[in-house]
């Protein structure tokens, strides 16, 4: 075992001296940026901009999404090229899959495994060289955890779909120039065989999205009304859907992993090592280390199964439970973690701070424990899954499919 | 970056897995609790053999010259059953403290027979039942004339019914000295505890004469080498739990499947998912703090923080899965005769042993963010 991450074979030592300086410049005198967040309580302009121009750079060389093949807009390099850039950028608090808010992430990998040749050389260059935004459109008024109940109706009249119905809880702050959802084939068709993923532009007439602010950002309600998508970009074939679905929600279900850590208790240490009050500082007395410990501990076990979750996935060997356990303990971590910033810093734990990136801003940090409690699912979804992983009380355990 | 074992260290997982099978299985080492014959002389004598006695001590004293992640793979599997008795205290950790601490003369004379298997040996530190602190030292040790002699009691020693010798910490005018007092010295009385607990006993001295040679470390720092003598072998406790955490895993797991009532196998309950899912979290952090702790201590990274955080998260993790297993089994993981059982006394027995885990945090933020001087 090795926990280095800069632990290198020859050739991916040659290939972080080509990144390293590349994002040294590419990040210069940018640290403002270090660890800002992507679903963002701030809307800040100047933010956005960088890290859209910094995504443009970054896909024209093939390094957002290193893996895919390069008539396809990716970087044709391998597994160990992308942990050197997942490590490389995890430096500069960012991680290629979140450089701005879109959900190609997600998107690219399943249309790389379910889609047809001519859709991956169509669709998938702009995500890869990172031009587009594109939100992933799924959940519905009555739906919530129960994706499957989707009532979004795409009808196929000719060579198009028309689609109908309604999306709530998605996006963020700016209009997206494409909406992969997955909506309702066969109304009359049995549960789970009668849905579809499609890839529409968010352009197309008929299609409406109005704001939805929320305790930790801007989401919308996209509605469909009579809005004419060719019958080309259905993806992985009509009906087939919740098949296609294994791969979309093992992605958002942080099955992809990740290097970067949460920086939110580097903050709350160098608050308590600043600050003192009549006992003292902060980080001297004997309440705060316990509670600091708990917060400290819980950041390592989190990051150590993100890291595991990604190098595991790079082996095409994931953790079977191993997305939907990060998942759980980062909610169940920020959940606690806020009310421990609150202990040690009293009002000043509910307090904004501009002076600060948006990660580590306490007002944020409150606000993420209760508020990220959902998204893609519930705490409770997250177990049920996490169960099947397990295979508890079934004859086979339901495996990890494998997304790179 | 690389977090698979490499090909030996899996023939090594392997070969230890095989001998836990055949020499401690889960159905038997429920008996050996429940008579109290915690320390299998046979079994420890094969381990002595095969070369895990003494594993990581200087190959010039006999021992393995074994990297700590060996030792951790070693006991990480001798969790499974768990096989009890003075495993640790004799492979790992005495040989470790003496390396440390005694003289040549003194690690000639004990670290090569302990290598062997002829000496077994108990440990003993702090005197209070829930602190572990130099000031909670308080077996008294007078000097008189060139001896020690000790009167009171070293309480709360693991298996020192089976141990030849007592490594421990006692107190003299001049302060905390540490000495290897033989067991069979006359004066010695060995009175078990009873309780929710394994293999647990108070060691009396009479008026017993301990020899200079036996005094083992006079030095005005030796509580503080003791403790930095025993930071690379928590790891390897560590592993130990991680293991018996896994087994329990492995355990609840299949018996959620096994069991059925109201017509279904009782891994369909939602609230028995939500135990096997917290079980699993505590499992997983104490594996993998305590596999990146050990790696710290070979590959000369700072490790102190991590050695005592992997120590606090295991021990928990090690109670806290026995908890949820003991939700999921019900009636039935608590029959004595119940492989559930050996792990939860265990898993409460060892939660104890060497500092619990708020010592072991307050550890882990003393390497952090050191206290002013003076505080």
């Amino acid at each position: 075992m090795n926990f280095d991450q800069e632990a290198d074979t020859p050739e991916q030592a040659s290939f972080r001296q080509e990144v390293r300086p590349w994002f040294e410049e590419a990040m210069a005198g940018r640290g403002d940026l270090k660890w800002s967040t992507q679903w963002s309580t701030r809307g800040n302009e100047v933010e956005y901009e960088f890290r859209r121009d910094l995504a443009r750079k970054l896909g024209e060389k093939g390094w957002l999404f290193p893996t895919v093949a390069p008539e396809h807009g990716g970087g044709g390099l391998t597994v160990d090229h992308q942990f050197v850039l997942e490590g490389e950028i995890a430096r500069f608090g960012l991680a290629l899959s979140q450089v701005f808010y879109t959900l190609a992430r997600i998107v690219v990998p399943v249309v790389n495994q379910w889609g047809t040749e001519e859709q991956k050389r169509r669709m998938l260059p702009p995500m890869c060289k990172g031009e587009v935004i594109c939100w992933q459109v799924m959940t519905e008024p009555q739906g919530g955890s129960d994706l499957a109940t989707l009532t979004t109706v795409a009808k196929r009249v000719g060579d198009q779909y028309v689609i109908n119905g309604q999306k709530v809880m998605v996006g963020s702050t700016h209009y997206p120039d494409y909406l992969w959802t997955i909506v309702n084939t066969n109304p009359g068709g049995e549960r789970h065989e009668n849905v579809s993923w499609i890839y529409v532009n968010a352009r197309t007439p008929g299609i409406t999205i109005q704001p939805l602010p929320m305790v930790m950002g801007m989401k919308n309600i996209v509605f469909f009304d009579d809005v004419h998508v060719p019958a080309d970009d259905l993806v992985g074939g009509e009906n087939n859907g919740w098949r296609v679905s294994t791969t979309h929600l093992e992605l958002e279900h942080d099955g992809a992993g990740s290097v970067s850590g949460d920086p939110a208790v580097d903050r709350l240490i160098e608050y308590c090592t600043a600050h003192s009050d009549s006992m003292g500082r902060l980080i001297d007395q004997p309440e705060v280390r316990k509670t600091l410990a708990d917060a400290i501990i819980d950041g390592h076990v989190l990051k150590m199964m993100q890291t595991r979750n990604l190098w595991f996935r790079l082996q095409r060997d994931p953790v079977p439970y191993g997305g939907v356990q990060a998942r759980y303990l980062r909610r169940m971590i920020g959940l606690s973690n806020s009310q421990r910033f609150q202990e040690i810093l009293g009002y000043s734990g509910l307090l904004k701070d501009l002076s600060v990136d948006e990660a580590t801003d306490f007002d944020y940090i409150s606000r993420r424990g209760p508020a990220t409690l959902h998204g893609g699912g519930t705490l409770d979804t997250d177990r049920l899954q996490f169960a099947r992983r397990l295979g508890l009380g079934r004859r086979q355990r339901e495996s990890a499919p494998v997304t790179i | 970056m690389d977090l698979r074992f490499s090909q030996e260290q899996l023939m090594l997982q392997d070969v230890v897995a095989r001998f836990v099978q055949q020499k401690a299985p889960e159905t038997e080492v429920p008996r050996w609790f429940q008579s109290g014959e915690t320390f299998r002389p046979e079994l420890f004598r094969q381990a002595a053999e095969t070369g895990w006695i003494g594993m990581c001590a200087s190959e010039s004293l006999g021992g393995g010259g074994s990297a700590t992640m060996d030792a951790g793979i070693v006991f990480e599997q001798l969790g499974r059953s768990p096989v009890p008795g003075p495993l640790f205290t004799t492979a790992i950790l005495a040989p470790r403290l003496i390396e440390e601490l005694a003289s040549n003369e003194q690690q000639e004379r004990f670290i090569p027979a302990t290598c062997r298997g002829e000496i077994v040996w108990a440990v003993g530190f702090s005197d209070a039942p829930r602190r572990f602190a130099e000031s909670d030292v308080s077996l008294a040790a007078a000097e008189v004339g060139s001896k020690v002699v000790l009167r009171g009691k070293k309480p709360f020693v693991h298996d020192a019914s089976s141990a030849d010798r007592l490594l421990c910490a006692a107190k003299s005018a001049q302060g905390t000295i540490f000495l290897a007092v033989d067991l069979h010295l006359p004066g010695v009385r060995i009175v078990p505890k009873e309780g929710f607990l394994s293999s647990l006993y108070d060691v009396e001295f009479d008026n017993v004469e301990v020899g200079e040679d036996d005094v083992i470390s006079r030095s005005p720092s030796c509580w503080d080498d003791a403790e930095t003598a025993l930071e690379v072998t928590l790891p390897i406790l560590s592993a130990y739990k991680a293991g018996a955490c896994q087994r329990v895993f492995e355990m609840t797991v299949d018996y959620t499947s096994e069991r059925v009532v109201f017509g279904q196998p009782i891994g369909r309950f939602q609230r028995v998912q939500d135990h096997v899912v917290e079980l699993t979290n505590h499992m997983d952090a104490a594996r993998w703090l305590t596999y990146e702790a050990l790696w710290r201590v070979d590959s000369n990274r700072e490790y102190r923080a991590a050695v005592h955080e992997a120590k606090a998260v295991a021990s928990d993790a090690y109670y806290q899965v026995c908890n949820y297993a003991n939700m999921v089994f019900a009636g039935p993981g608590t029959s004595l005769d119940h492989p559930l059982v050996p792990h939860t006394v265990t898993s409460r027995t060892l939660y104890q042993f060497l500092g619990d885990p708020n010592y072991h945090k307050e550890k882990m933020m003393d390497a952090l963010f050191p206290l002013p001087s003076g505080s």
